[in-house]
């Protein structure tokens, strides 16, 4: 079914609204999930939340693209899962190594302002569109998606090792501009 | 700002760039095949066929461009018949229960193949792949002149090239890792591996077919095939499937993998069918074509080898044979009986099941701890040691080609950890330490300690004195002609670029010469729709190395490109890239 077939099932409340969806992205749900958390069994837990998330948020939205809505709450509710999960000394399968990567990012300077937020992410959608349509992919299925570095060599045929190397000069790339452009300290 | 705050944020990236990210991952996990770019023990053929579009970003462009000519779907017409909606119905939820017993008078000698694979059947002279009069070249390893059969392929009248697999397949896997491809992953249960079956193609299925069996996906022709015998089981199994194999279609295909042609036989690894799907996926590692020779069954692979350690006695061999198509003949690169691959099969079979009993924790940054601790590997296993490391390194000379044979004399390294950087770890005694450190740039290190922990002797084994192929201070100048301003839909766009390194010194880079250039991208100035320009191939070199651009050298390169069907009408710019060096000017028009 159509994305936009499934939107119009959750406007008219109709429940086949989440069979539709956990059908045509429920892998995909559950993979991101995974990554973040760890264990099969936390994601699936997680997908079930992101599909109560959904309905309860659709309407009043109206996604144009499901499949990157679905992705953002489940990357929150994961993010919620790996927290408690963190409490508990269980640690999650990929997540840990990407956040030792954005580590690079962080400061003490607190963006709370969503409008600053949005700049900041502006600002790296400017920077991601000036690269090659190839290194795009890397960065988003590393930072995004949770991938691990070897499936994104598998899907985008760069060497493990030049994932790795893209990863980091691109991240090193990407702070400079971000300084640079004065959204970042 | 905490880490999590960021990786929450970048939860809101722009959505077009998701989604193109997204397409080939979900490409990626659909088909199980593995892309890896590095090429350098493949035959000349498969990098004649690589270098020809092997940058992946170009091979999205075509397929981009190829889907768009066709407003999205592939159109093809297998044995000239029209379009269908109808597609053929599957029985594919009970094959594997069920009427096994039932015989076919054709396949009923394949049922154990592993202890006499020369009582198959010899019934496979309905297939237009008559390879038979290639056999006594088997030996040859240079490339062969395609046999024609004496029969009219089936698909004779549609080629056209399309690599719908970005960079072919890689070297062979290694045993650990096929293993690792064999474990059932519960993310994705529905691709699951089943067994090994021997199938005949009824039907490559119409495009129409295939949506109806597949939905969106379009870039792996369905067949229509009759699964003749589980040779994981040895049973008999006679059952219709609709079955995912060779990527691409009749009409646009994989270079030296052509379609499948009613009649023809092959081996695949399928995978176990699952609610809601009406179509098994073949796993590319396991298909071999099948050819009845001198009473014997033989297998044919179509590069994705299985390792020859695995194998000791298939053959690497480089044949071209016509099969359904004199456009396109499947190129041949390893011969093996079919018991042999059997045999394989039922070893890693085993060696599942004993896996799955223990525990075995993938993201342990100790392997070969695990490894020994779930009997993936016996004490006895060889370690790397210091003469080895140093022989591999002299032989190598390059860090991923080290690694690769660093993993084949031990496949689970004592420590593994990924933190910004990949840290390596081989410890052939309790008291040395040969580790492998990469980021930016690789180096290779030995330690000997005393037993009181401290250093005892270190030594410097290999140190990469440059980047993979990215220099910071890197600059170059494009200048481009094309070949007119303005286009109509449909009109060819070429453009000349020349690349001068303007740095004032040398450029090192890394790889195939043939891939060296930069990537060009058309795109509107408007709505942002863009084209990855596919350039013309530029002849390979031969293996992988380690080239030098001067400074002020000049390369040249073509760029060929048909404006699509429906590429909105407006102004457009050429993008040419490389490394932090680019050029954003040369303008052209689509004509409404």
């Amino acid at each position: 079914m159509e994305d936009k077939q499934i939107v119009e099932l959750f406007w008219e409340r109709n429940e086949s609204a989440l069979s539709e969806v956990s059908q045509k992205y429920g892998r995909f749900g559950k993979a991101i999930a995974n990554n973040i958390v760890g264990n099969y069994t936390d994601a699936e837990d997680c997908f079930n939340d992101v599909l109560l998330t959904v309905w309860n948020t659709i309407p009043p939205n109206k996604p144009d693209d499901l499949r990157a809505y679905i992705g953002k709450i489940v990357r929150r509710s994961a993010i919620n899962t790996f927290r408690k999960e963190t409490a508990q000394k269980r640690g999650g399968k990929e997540i840990q190594p990407i956040f030792d990567e954005l580590a690079e990012f962080s400061s003490d300077y607190s963006v709370e302002a969503v409008a600053e937020q949005h700049e900041i992410i502006a600002e790296i959608n400017t920077y991601l569109k000036t690269l090659s349509e190839r290194k795009q992919k890397v960065f988003i299925l590393r930072y995004w998606h949770c991938c691990e570095v070897s499936e994104i060599s598998a899907v985008t045929g760069y060497s493990e090792a030049n994932v790795y190397s893209i990863l980091t000069r691109e991240r090193k790339k990407l702070l400079d501009y971000l300084r640079k452009r004065g959204v970042l300290n | 700002m905490k880490t999590e705050e960021i990786f929450l944020m970048l939860g809101e990236l722009d959505e077009k760039l998701i989604a193109k990210a997204s397409e080939d991952l979900e490409r990626h996990r659909l088909s199980g095949q593995t892309y890896h770019i590095e090429e350098k023990d493949k035959f000349s053929w498969k990098r004649l066929a690589i270098g020809s579009v092997c940058a992946a970003a170009v091979i999205f462009g075509v397929i981009f461009a190829v889907k768009n000519f066709t407003g999205g779907k592939i159109p093809y017409y297998p044995d000239g018949q029209s379009d269908t909606s109808e597609a053929p119905s599957s029985d594919t939820s009970d094959w594997n229960s069920s009427d096994t017993s039932s015989t076919s008078s054709d396949t009923s000698d394949t049922s154990d193949t592993s202890s006499d694979t020369s009582s198959t059947s010899s019934d496979t002279s309905s297939t237009s792949s008559d390879t038979s009069d290639t056999s006594s070249n088997s030996s040859d390893t240079s490339s062969t002149t395609p046999v024609v059969p004496d029969d009219k392929p089936a698909y004779d009248d549609v080629f056209k090239e399309v690599v719908y697999n970005p960079t072919s397949y890689g070297p062979p896997l290694t045993y650990e890792e096929i293993v690792n491809r064999l474990t059932p992953d519960p993310n994705y249960p529905e691709y699951d591996r089943d067994s090994l079956y021997l199938v005949e193609v009824i039907k490559a299925l119409s495009a129409e077919e295939s949506k109806n069996v597949a939905g969106w996906r379009s870039d792996n022709t369905l067949y229509s095939v009759k699964i003749l015998t589980d040779l994981g089981r040895g049973e008999t199994i006679n059952k219709i499937a609709n079955v995912s194999a060779t990527p691409g279609t009749v009409e646009y295909q994989e270079p030296g993998d052509p379609p499948y042609a009613p009649g023809d036989r092959f081996t695949a690894a399928l995978t176990k069918p699952y609610e809601g799907r009406d179509y098994l996926s073949a796993d590319y590692l396991f298909r071999y074509d099948v050819v009845e020779e001198n009473g014997k069954t033989m297998l044919y692979s179509r590069g994705s080898d299985i390792d020859e350690q695995d194998l000791p006695t298939s053959e690497k061999i480089n044949e071209k044979v016509i099969t359904s198509t004199t456009k396109n003949p499947a190129e041949y690169t390893q011969k093996l009986e079919l018991g042999a691959l059997v045999d394989f099969w039922r070893k890693l079979q085993k060696d599942l099941i004993k896996y799955s009993e223990t525990e075995f924790d993938a993201n342990s940054p100790y392997p070969y701890q695990e490894a020994l601790k779930s009997g993936r590997i016996s004490p006895d296993a060889p370690k790397l040691d210091l003469a080895t490391a140093k022989k591999i390194i002299a032989e190598k000379g390059h860090f991923e080609d080290i690694i690769t044979e660093f993993e084949k004399v031990q496949p689970y390294p004592d420590y593994s950890k990924y933190t910004a950087v990949q840290c390596t770890k081989y410890c052939p005694t309790e008291y040395e330490v040969i580790s492998m450190i990469w980021g930016d740039q690789g180096e290779i290190d030995y330690v000997q300690y005393d037993p009181d922990g401290s250093i005892k002797y270190s030594e410097v084994l290999f140190k990469t004195d440059y980047d993979y192929g990215s220099d910071p201070n890197a600059h170059f100048l494009f200048y481009i002609s094309c070949s007119k301003d303005e286009f109509k839909r449909g009109n060819e766009f070429t453009a000349e670029i020349e690349m001068v390194n303007n740095s004032g010194k040398p450029y090192v880079f890394e790889g195939q010469e043939s891939l060296f250039r930069p990537e060009v991208t058309l795109y509107h100035t408007d709505n942002g729709k863009e084209y990855v320009i596919p350039y013309e191939p530029v002849p390979d070199t031969g293996n992988s190395g380690r080239y030098e651009m001067a400074p002020g050298e000049l390369r040249s390169y073509t760029f060929r490109f048909n404006i699509p069907a429906d590429a909105p009408a407006g102004e457009y710019n050429l993008n040419i890239l490389y490394e932090n060096s680019s050029n954003f000017d040369f303008g052209i028009f689509v004509m409404d």
